[in-house]
Protein backbone atom coordinates (compact mmCIF):
# COMPACT_ATOMS: atom_id res chain seq x y z
CA UNK A 1 0.00 0.00 0.00
CA UNK A 2 1.65 3.55 -1.15
CA UNK A 3 0.92 6.58 0.86
CA UNK A 4 -0.80 8.09 -1.25
CA UNK A 5 -3.16 4.62 -0.35
CA UNK A 6 -2.67 5.24 2.95
CA UNK A 7 -4.32 8.58 2.74
CA UNK A 8 -7.43 7.97 1.01
CA UNK A 9 -7.73 4.32 2.98
CA UNK A 10 -7.61 6.70 6.18
CA UNK A 11 -9.93 9.74 4.30
CA UNK A 12 -12.76 6.72 4.13
CA UNK A 13 -11.73 5.29 7.49
CA UNK A 14 -12.69 8.50 9.77
CA UNK A 15 -15.21 10.02 6.86
CA UNK A 16 -17.09 7.20 5.16
CA UNK A 17 -18.27 8.01 2.32
CA UNK A 18 -16.69 11.04 1.19
CA UNK A 19 -16.92 12.01 -2.37
CA UNK A 20 -13.98 14.20 -3.88
CA UNK A 21 -11.63 14.06 -6.77
CA UNK A 22 -7.74 14.70 -6.94
CA UNK A 23 -4.72 14.87 -8.92
CA UNK A 24 -1.78 12.78 -7.88
CA UNK A 25 1.01 12.50 -10.15
CA UNK A 26 3.87 9.91 -7.82
CA UNK A 27 5.13 13.04 -5.64
CA UNK A 28 5.16 12.85 -1.74
CA UNK A 29 2.03 12.85 0.07
CA UNK A 30 2.12 15.79 2.41
CA UNK A 31 -0.62 18.58 3.73
CA UNK A 32 -0.44 19.85 0.46
CA UNK A 33 -1.44 16.96 -1.74
CA UNK A 34 -4.22 16.64 0.50
CA UNK A 35 -5.03 20.32 0.64
CA UNK A 36 -5.54 19.93 -3.07
CA UNK A 37 -8.21 17.54 -2.91
CA UNK A 38 -11.45 18.89 -4.31
CA UNK A 39 -14.43 17.85 -1.78
CA UNK A 40 -17.80 17.14 -3.58
CA UNK A 41 -19.43 16.37 -0.05
CA UNK A 42 -18.54 18.64 2.96
CA UNK A 43 -14.81 18.04 4.45
CA UNK A 44 -14.51 18.01 8.34
CA UNK A 45 -11.19 16.41 8.26
CA UNK A 46 -7.28 17.66 8.80
CA UNK A 47 -4.23 16.55 7.37
CA UNK A 48 -3.16 16.34 10.98
CA UNK A 49 -5.96 13.65 11.73
CA UNK A 50 -5.57 11.69 8.08
CA UNK A 51 -1.32 11.87 8.84
CA UNK A 52 -1.83 10.22 12.51
CA UNK A 53 -4.40 7.57 10.73
CA UNK A 54 -2.21 6.56 7.69
CA UNK A 55 0.80 6.42 10.41
CA UNK A 56 -1.34 3.31 11.58
CA UNK A 57 -1.72 1.57 8.17
CA UNK B 1 -2.08 30.74 -90.97
CA UNK B 2 1.83 30.32 -90.30
CA UNK B 3 3.36 27.17 -90.89
CA UNK B 4 6.70 25.53 -89.51
CA UNK B 5 9.00 23.47 -91.42
CA UNK B 6 10.50 20.80 -89.14
CA UNK B 7 13.88 19.31 -89.46
CA UNK B 8 14.48 16.24 -89.01
CA UNK B 9 14.63 15.45 -85.46
CA UNK B 10 13.66 18.38 -84.58
CA UNK B 11 11.00 19.10 -81.64
CA UNK B 12 7.65 21.56 -81.49
CA UNK B 13 7.48 23.20 -78.79
CA UNK B 14 4.99 22.78 -76.49
CA UNK B 15 4.91 25.92 -74.18
CA UNK B 16 4.78 28.42 -76.53
CA UNK B 17 3.77 26.41 -80.12
CA UNK B 18 0.43 25.30 -79.06
CA UNK B 19 -3.26 26.68 -78.55
CA UNK B 20 -6.47 24.79 -77.73
CA UNK B 21 -6.84 21.83 -75.52
CA UNK B 22 -6.14 18.23 -75.82
CA UNK B 23 -9.30 16.29 -75.61
CA UNK B 24 -9.66 13.16 -73.44
CA UNK B 25 -10.49 11.26 -76.50
CA UNK B 26 -6.65 12.37 -77.56
CA UNK B 27 -5.33 11.13 -74.14
CA UNK B 28 -5.78 14.76 -72.41
CA UNK B 29 -8.14 16.67 -70.08
CA UNK B 30 -10.26 18.82 -72.09
CA UNK B 31 -9.34 21.49 -69.60
CA UNK B 32 -7.73 24.58 -69.49
CA UNK B 33 -7.40 25.08 -65.82
CA UNK B 34 -8.21 23.80 -62.30
CA UNK B 35 -8.84 24.92 -58.92
CA UNK B 36 -6.18 24.37 -56.28
CA UNK B 37 -6.45 21.06 -54.13
CA UNK B 38 -8.99 19.87 -56.67
CA UNK B 39 -9.18 16.62 -57.93
CA UNK B 40 -9.98 15.17 -61.64
CA UNK B 41 -13.42 13.86 -62.58
CA UNK B 42 -14.78 12.07 -64.94
CA UNK B 43 -18.10 13.50 -66.00
CA UNK B 44 -19.12 11.82 -68.55
CA UNK B 45 -17.08 8.85 -70.55
CA UNK B 46 -15.15 11.54 -72.40
CA UNK B 47 -15.73 14.81 -70.18
CA UNK B 48 -13.15 15.62 -67.09
CA UNK B 49 -13.96 18.02 -64.76
CA UNK B 50 -11.97 19.68 -61.54
CA UNK B 51 -14.21 18.03 -58.35
CA UNK B 52 -13.54 17.97 -54.48
CA UNK B 53 -12.69 14.73 -53.32
CA UNK B 54 -15.37 12.21 -52.78
CA UNK B 55 -17.24 11.57 -49.00
CA UNK B 56 -16.17 9.56 -46.76
CA UNK B 57 -12.93 11.60 -46.02
CA UNK B 58 -10.69 12.72 -43.07
CA UNK B 59 -10.98 16.30 -42.94
CA UNK B 60 -8.98 16.94 -39.26
CA UNK B 61 -8.06 15.14 -36.48
CA UNK B 62 -7.31 16.78 -32.97
CA UNK B 63 -5.92 14.79 -29.80
CA UNK B 64 -5.53 15.19 -26.13
CA UNK B 65 -3.55 12.69 -23.97
CA UNK B 66 -3.98 12.94 -20.36
CA UNK B 67 -0.87 12.89 -18.77
CA UNK B 68 -2.08 12.80 -15.29
CA UNK B 69 -3.57 10.60 -12.88
CA UNK B 70 -7.22 11.28 -11.43
CA UNK B 71 -8.97 9.93 -8.82
CA UNK B 72 -12.82 10.52 -7.77
CA UNK B 73 -14.96 8.61 -4.85
CA UNK B 74 -17.42 10.72 -6.17
CA UNK B 75 -20.32 11.03 -8.52
CA UNK B 76 -19.37 11.94 -12.55
CA UNK B 77 -16.96 14.75 -13.02
CA UNK B 78 -15.00 15.93 -16.06
CA UNK B 79 -11.80 14.56 -16.36
CA UNK B 80 -10.59 15.90 -19.62
CA UNK B 81 -11.62 17.23 -23.07
CA UNK B 82 -10.48 18.36 -26.89
CA UNK B 83 -12.09 20.34 -28.79
CA UNK B 84 -12.76 20.78 -32.70
CA UNK B 85 -14.48 23.10 -35.01
CA UNK B 86 -15.96 21.33 -38.00
CA UNK B 87 -15.60 23.13 -41.74
CA UNK B 88 -18.94 22.02 -42.59
CA UNK B 89 -22.59 20.72 -41.02
CA UNK B 90 -22.81 17.83 -42.54
CA UNK B 91 -19.28 16.12 -41.36
CA UNK B 92 -19.16 13.81 -38.47
CA UNK B 93 -17.38 13.26 -35.40
CA UNK B 94 -15.63 10.09 -34.86
CA UNK B 95 -14.67 9.93 -31.20
CA UNK B 96 -12.43 7.78 -29.67
CA UNK B 97 -10.83 7.90 -26.13
CA UNK B 98 -8.77 5.24 -24.51
CA UNK B 99 -8.87 5.08 -21.07
CA UNK B 100 -6.54 3.45 -18.48
CA UNK B 101 -8.17 3.36 -14.70
CA UNK B 102 -7.28 1.71 -11.50
CA UNK B 103 -9.77 0.31 -9.03
CA UNK B 104 -9.20 0.43 -5.57
CA UNK B 105 -11.17 -0.64 -2.51
CA UNK B 106 -10.12 2.20 -0.34
CA UNK B 107 -10.21 0.18 2.78
CA UNK B 108 -14.22 -0.11 2.14
CA UNK B 109 -15.22 -2.41 -0.46
CA UNK B 110 -13.97 -5.69 -1.62
CA UNK B 111 -15.72 -4.72 -4.97
CA UNK B 112 -14.06 -1.43 -6.62
CA UNK B 113 -16.01 -0.34 -9.74
CA UNK B 114 -16.84 3.14 -11.62
CA UNK B 115 -17.94 3.98 -14.82
CA UNK B 116 -16.07 6.47 -17.69
CA UNK B 117 -18.46 8.29 -20.42
CA UNK B 118 -18.31 10.35 -23.75
CA UNK B 119 -20.03 13.44 -23.51
CA UNK B 120 -20.69 15.62 -26.92
CA UNK B 121 -21.05 19.82 -26.57
CA UNK B 122 -24.42 19.71 -25.12
CA UNK B 123 -23.73 17.41 -22.67
CA UNK B 124 -25.25 14.50 -24.04
CA UNK B 125 -23.63 11.05 -23.28
CA UNK B 126 -22.82 9.30 -26.05
CA UNK B 127 -21.50 6.14 -24.97
CA UNK B 128 -19.98 4.59 -21.34
CA UNK B 129 -17.74 1.85 -20.01
CA UNK B 130 -18.45 0.17 -16.44
CA UNK B 131 -15.15 -1.03 -14.96
CA UNK B 132 -15.74 -3.64 -11.77
CA UNK B 133 -13.05 -5.32 -9.65
CA UNK B 134 -15.21 -8.05 -8.74
CA UNK B 135 -15.86 -11.56 -8.95
CA UNK B 136 -13.01 -13.97 -7.94
CA UNK B 137 -11.20 -11.13 -8.40
CA UNK B 138 -11.97 -8.86 -5.21
CA UNK B 139 -11.12 -10.70 -1.93
CA UNK B 140 -10.04 -7.88 -0.01
CA UNK B 141 -10.45 -4.13 0.80
CA UNK B 142 -6.80 -2.54 -0.12
CA UNK B 143 -6.41 -5.10 -3.55
CA UNK B 144 -6.10 -2.88 -6.74
CA UNK B 145 -6.61 -3.63 -10.56
CA UNK B 146 -5.35 -2.30 -13.11
CA UNK B 147 -7.02 -2.40 -16.86
CA UNK B 148 -7.95 -0.35 -19.91
CA UNK B 149 -11.42 0.83 -21.60
CA UNK B 150 -12.41 2.40 -24.83
CA UNK B 151 -15.22 3.85 -26.18
CA UNK B 152 -16.04 4.95 -29.39
CA UNK B 153 -18.89 7.24 -30.59
CA UNK B 154 -20.04 9.27 -33.87
CA UNK B 155 -21.31 12.31 -33.57
CA UNK B 156 -23.09 14.88 -35.70
CA UNK B 157 -22.87 18.18 -34.25
CA UNK B 158 -24.87 19.97 -37.11
CA UNK B 159 -22.61 23.08 -36.49
CA UNK B 160 -19.46 24.78 -37.70
CA UNK B 161 -18.69 26.04 -34.91
CA UNK B 162 -16.09 24.64 -31.89
CA UNK B 163 -17.51 21.93 -30.24
CA UNK B 164 -16.11 20.48 -26.94
CA UNK B 165 -15.87 16.35 -26.29
CA UNK B 166 -15.52 15.67 -22.66
CA UNK B 167 -14.64 12.22 -20.87
CA UNK B 168 -16.30 12.20 -16.98
CA UNK B 169 -15.86 9.36 -14.90
CA UNK B 170 -17.53 8.65 -11.67
CA UNK B 171 -17.09 6.05 -8.69
CA UNK B 172 -19.34 3.51 -7.77
CA UNK B 173 -17.48 1.99 -4.50
CA UNK B 174 -13.87 2.37 -3.85
CA UNK B 175 -11.70 4.81 -5.65
CA UNK B 176 -11.63 5.10 -9.22
CA UNK B 177 -8.45 6.45 -10.74
CA UNK B 178 -7.67 7.30 -14.94
CA UNK B 179 -4.40 7.03 -15.45
CA UNK B 180 -2.23 9.29 -17.11
CA UNK B 181 1.38 9.35 -15.85
CA UNK B 182 4.39 7.67 -14.81
CA UNK B 183 4.72 4.24 -16.18
CA UNK B 184 1.58 5.09 -18.06
CA UNK B 185 2.70 8.72 -19.58
CA UNK B 186 -0.20 9.99 -21.80
CA UNK B 187 -1.86 6.74 -21.38
CA UNK B 188 -5.59 8.21 -21.63
CA UNK B 189 -6.84 9.89 -24.32
CA UNK B 190 -9.54 11.93 -26.47
CA UNK B 191 -9.14 11.49 -30.16
CA UNK B 192 -11.63 13.25 -32.71
CA UNK B 193 -11.57 12.70 -36.08
CA UNK B 194 -13.47 14.73 -38.58
CA UNK B 195 -15.13 12.80 -41.59
CA UNK B 196 -16.73 15.08 -44.23
CA UNK B 197 -20.24 13.98 -45.99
Amino acid sequence: MTDFDKMTTSIEKLQANSQYTIDYNGGTVNEALFNSINWISTNNLTWAAVKAEMDKL
Amino acid sequence: MALTRLGLNQSINLASNTTGTLAVGNGGTGLTSGTTDQFLKFTGSTTLAPAEAGGGKVLQVVTQPKNSDSFTTGGFSTLFTCAITPSATSSKILVLASIQYNNYGNGSTNYPHGTVQLLNHGDTTLCKAYALFGGNLGGDSTDQFDSSISLTALDSPNSTSARTYKVSYKAGAGRFGIMGAGERENGSSLTLIEIGA
